[in-house]
């Protein structure tokens, strides 16, 4: 299996991971509505749950953008350059983007070593478990970053 | 000449290209590197303050709400029910392309959905009927900016928690200005697209009417039960969020029909990713927002408004201009990251409300959606009506004074903006 093909298929994996998770953030919502207004009841946690959920929706579902090359961005001058000077530009891009990925998910260690063993209020499990969240969308960002930039000297289509 | 450095680097990166959100973290990173390489170890915590919110928790589900809401069809639904209204009277396309965005921007919250969806239908009609090409995408795209104004809004909930105010008190401030915008515009409809239409004046019958009068109530309900459930308490606006994805997938499965279990899961992977992406911006905004607190700008831009002397009015007249000119140029949620904290304390130092602040930004910000070179709508449209973005917004320019004209009324009478959460929301 090619790189590419590699990238393609953790790219469809990662996007149906998102959408599940989403529908399950949803659905979370929607009963705790129904308990507080049906049963006068509700799950302890389950608000910080969602919450940590959603970090992990959003750190994980920024590195597919960067994967896809979505993110939202200005052109207006990187579309007046001819085809080469608009493959430099999108490779010096997107290393700048990997190597600030590659910085805030080196830095990450240290942070979660010295905060993560705290408890989270609501349900107690370790800061850790939400923390996570930022190296994991950092690395598969800076993969991606890594993956593109080879794609972009080989001159594969893009994913 | 740090803070230099700092704003430079952001502005070349945005220039060269770099997406929005990793300009903000490589300028921050930047600064660091100049200033003190230690200070590295708080840019993870910074960028996870950004996204651990329980109120943003509400931005991934209202962009769902909405698209569920177009895969249901209801678009045509809308046009029907602005064309009982509006249908018969002169220039009566260009009225119903408005009143539907209206309506569209009650339910939605997004104008690029607004355009997409009313421009594909209308604007082969309006050309149909005599209007020009440009102007017909002129007024799509220039009443599209109403779903950023009229709740429920997604730039208002990204504002409410970037000033960390009521997203209810947001919503309800946000409603005089939208149907301004709404009102001005027909009326500019009528003044200068008024003789072009062909008046093809359709028999309907007063059964016809009543039928699709009820055929768009459930479409209608949609905004009282979003904005609704959050004033009055019923919800929070995660809650009311999550409330409108289900109604609307009700709306599409039951009603419409039009919704299947196919295109609802690709709407859940598209509101992920297009989440994600708003998400990526608020939360290296929280890194280049620590620096700007660091290097003390909130405090030097008031220092330097009360410098000015000008007073809350005056000021907030310079602040639109500052407003239209970063809509040019920079997307609505980087605008409003970028914005809130600079002006957002100087402005609440002279007695400016953060409510009718927001108003104004989310108001001006809207303008910068259809004019080049960053316009998301007028990109858009040009997709949907095959016209280059230069002619699409010839077209909307004179349609745009209607935008320019509440920005002005709502600055000099703050009421327009806070009449309604003050009095529905004490």
């Amino acid at each position: 299996m090619s790189v590419h093909d590699a990238e393609t298929r953790l790219l469809g994996l990662l996007e149906r991971a998102l959408a599940a998770g989403l529908l399950g953030v949803l659905a979370v919502i929607i009963l705790l509505v129904a308990l507080r207004y049906g049963f006068s009841s509700g799950i302890v946690g389950a608000n910080e749950a969602a919450t940590t959920a959603f970090v992990y929706l959003s750190s994980v579902g920024s590195a597919v953008a960067v994967g896809k090359g979505e993110h939202i961005r200005v052109t207006l001058l990187a579309e007046r350059l001819d085809a080469q000077g608009r493959l430099i530009r999108e490779a010096c891009s997107v290393a700048a983007v990997g190597s600030l990925n590659a910085v805030i998910a080196a830095a990450s260690v240290p942070w979660i070593a010295a905060t993560g063993s705290f408890p989270m209020p609501a349900t107690q499990l370790p800061r850790f478990v939400a923390q996570a969240a930022v190296p994991l969308g950092c690395g598969l960002a800076a993969l991606f970053c890594g993956t593109r930039l080879l794609a972009l000297l080989r001159r594969d289509p893009p994913c | 000449m740090l803070i230099a450095l700092l704003v430079a680097g952001l502005l070349a990166l945005i220039a060269l290209g770099v997406p929005v959100a990793y300009s903000l973290g490589l300028a921050v990173l930047l600064y660091i590197a100049a200033a003190d390489p230690d200070l590295v170890l708080v840019l993870p915590l910074r960028v996870f303050a950004g996204f651990d919110s329980y109120s943003l928790l509400s931005l991934p589900l209202f962009i769902l709400m909405g698209q569920v809401m177009n895969a249901s069809q209801i678009t045509a639904r809308l046009i029907d029910f602005s064309m009982l209204l509006a249908g018969r009277f002169r220039s009566g396309l260009g009225l119903v392309n408005v009143l539907s965005s209206m309506l569209f921007g009650g339910i939605s919250g997004s104008s690029a959905s607004d355009t997409a969806s009313i421009g594909a239908v209308l604007i082969p009609e309006m050309v149909r009927r005599g209007y020009s090409k440009d102007t017909a995408a002129g007024i799509t795209v220039a009443s599209s900016t109403m779903g950023m104004v009229i709740p429920p809004s997604i730039p208002m909930v990204i504002y409410a928690v970037a000033a960390r105010q009521s997203v209810g008190r947001l919503f309800l401030g946000g409603l005089v200005p939208g149907v301004l915008v709404g009102l001005f515009q027909m009326a500019l409809v009528q003044l200068l697209a008024g003789g072009r239409e062909r008046f093809e004046n359709p028999v309907l019958t007063l059964r016809k009417a009543a039928a699709r009068m009820v055929q768009s109530i459930p479409v209608l309900l949609m905004p009282v039960v979003i904005v609704g459930s959050v004033v009055l308490g019923i919800a929070t606006a995660t809650e009311s969020a999550a409330l409108g994805v289900l109604y609307a997938a009700a709306v599409g499965f039951l009603v419409t029909g039009s919704l299947t279990a196919g295109s609802f899961w690709e709407c859940l992977r598209s509101a992920a990713l297009t989440s994600a992406k708003i998400m990526a911006v608020i939360a290296l905004s929280q890194a280049f927002i620590w620096i700007l607190a660091l290097e003390r700008v909130p405090e030097t831009v008031a220092a330097l408004v009360v410098d000015l002397d000008l007073g809350p009015v005056g000021t907030l007249l310079l602040v639109d201009l500052v407003i239209l000119a970063c809509g040019t140029i920079i997307d609505v949620s980087p605008a409003i990251l970028l914005l809130t904290p600079v002006f957002g304390p100087a402005l609440q130092g002279l007695g400016v409300s953060p409510i009718h602040f927001g108003v104004l930004l989310v108001t001006g910000l809207a303008v910068g959606a259809c004019t080049p070179p960053v316009g998301t709508c007028l990109n858009v449209c040009a997709a949907i009506a095959g016209l280059d973005i230069g002619r699409i917004f010839r077209g909307a320019a004179p349609y745009l004074a209607a935008n320019a004209l509440t920005l002005l009324l709502t600055t000099v009478l703050p009421d327009i903006a806070l009449w309604a959460p003050q009095h529905l929301m004490p």
